[in-house]
């Protein structure tokens, strides 16, 4: 996922200092893209972004009459389809959550680090084919951790098989967590109740193992499949900086799992105390940030 | 388990539900849940990232979620919880639960959501992976929605 994948982008450079505007223009042209204007104030940005109609901006924070915050809400006014960055010596929670506010989608900190930005605009170009990207290796990955930790935990490497259908129907445990970061998404871990006793008590070496405990267990084992897997991941390009919300634990005679809103990918592992299904899935959408 | 957490969630309960033309919307009840979650029927649950961790789950019966879904839908009467019904509560839940997020911000929290996940049935229940964990039960033009928050600060 190297910054060249990234098509060429018609770009404005909107800031009001000329060295920072030269410094920008460097940069850009050494990734291949194409800075077609720049502006120092409001009524220029307006201007300038009307007449070259932009893919990309990149906006200084702060500008001699207005600021980067009331300029990109003009742009996006003009041009909601043009994307906008903030350039900013100044980096933290509030001014990056007005940013957003103002409908930028990134930020980029002074002194500008070449390859931070290319990853940011790469990002923004190539979200599909991240999206697409990252649902490949998730199956790679998922498959993995699992393999690992059924190895390291039972002693055995399960069988994977693609499902004839989509998880929908429980088998009896479903462990859910939420996972945020460049997409957000969800994994489920979904097992019979005597699959999850037997790999528990293997894990805790004892002969009876509780209900709860049981329950306990098998989300702590999802935990540590998800977790390695969204390791994985994120090693393999950080640019996906997934992070996993606590497990939720389902348990009953009569539970569904709704694909509605999101189907994602289901994978069964075969193992000798019975079948294990992962499903994952990730959706494009706003909270792609950083 | 600070119980100043749960005001974000009622209040984006009061800012949405007007939105989809609920008319009469209440708190009913604040309790302090222990244990496990009983399964009303249906389930939404998003989980939480950022200077809180946890999760929200949303507990409704079927009937609940299926008049919500109806109402969303434009009064379109809603005999199943089919796949676009469940779309339409899934999409509820993250609305709400968004905006909590944004009522966050407003107390300078930062948290990040994941998408909704929606179980049903006729016999489960939900284990949070916390012990104790926030209940609130809101009602809007006689339909019940329980709100139980489960997070924690970083």
């Amino acid at each position: 996922m190297s910054q060249n994948t990234s098509l060429s982008q018609r770009i404005v450079i909107v800031d009001d200092s000329p060295f920072s505007v030269s410094v920008l223009e460097n940069i850009l042209a050494d990734l291949g893209h194409n800075v077609v204007g720049s502006a120092d104030s409001l009524e220029q940005t307006i201007e300038v972004v009307e007449n070259h109609q932009p893919d990309l901006v990149t906006m200084d924070m702060t500008i001699p009459g207005t600021d980067g915050l009331e300029c990109t809400k003009a742009i996006k006014k003009r041009l909601p389809g043009t994307k906008v960055i903030i350039i900013s010596s100044l980096k933290d929670e509030a001014m990056m959550k007005k940013a957003k506010e103002a409908g930028a989608e990134g930020y980029v900190q002074k002194p500008v680090d070449s390859e931070e930005l290319g990853r940011v605009i790469d990002r923004l170009v190539n979200e599909e084919r991240l999206l697409e990207k990252l649902n490949e290796l998730g199956k790679l990955a998922f498959q993995e951790s699992l393999m690992n930790n059924m190895n390291r935990i039972f002693g055995e490497k399960p069988v994977f098989q693609d499902p004839e259908e989509t998880l929908s129907e429980s088998q009896g445990i479903s462990v859910v967590m939420g996972i945020i970061g460049a997409f957000s998404g969800r994994f489920v871990m979904d097992l019979s109740y005597a699959s999850a006793e037997a790999v528990v008590k293997k894990m805790l070496k004892r002969e009876t193992v509780p209900k709860d405990e049981v329950l306990n267990s098998a989300a702590e084992l999802a935990n540590m499949v998800a977790g390695n897997a969204c390791s994985m991941i994120n090693q393999i390009n950080k640019l996906y900086a997934l992070r996993l919300a606590p497990p939720t634990i389902y348990h009953g005679e009569s539970l569904k799992l709704s694909t509605a809103n999101l189907k994602g990918t289901t994978i069964v592992a075969k193992t000798s105390v019975g079948a294990m299904y992962l499903n994952y899935g990730f959706a494009k959408g706003e909270h792609m940030w950083m | 388990m600070d119980v100043k957490w749960i005001n974000p969630f009622i209040e984006a309960f009061m800012h949405v539900m007007p939105q989809l033309g609920f008319q009469t919307i209440e708190k009913s009840a604040v309790t302090l849940g222990q244990g496990k979650i009983k399964s009303a029927g249906v389930i939404m649950n998003l989980g939480i990232v950022g200077e809180l961790t946890g999760n929200v789950v949303y507990n409704i019966e079927m009937e609940t979620a299926k008049g919500i879904a109806s109402k969303m839908m434009m009064g379109m009467p809603v005999a199943e919880l089919d796949e676009m019904a469940q779309s339409a509560i899934s999409e509820l839940s993250n609305m709400l639960t968004a905006n909590a997020s944004i009522n966050f911000s407003k107390m300078d929290i930062s948290t990040n959501i994941s998408t909704p996940t929606l179980m049903y049935g006729t016999d489960f229940e939900v284990m949070v992976n916390m012990p104790k964990y926030v209940c609130v039960e809101m009602n809007a033009d006689g339909l019940a929605l329980q709100i139980n928050v489960a997070v924690r600060s970083q």
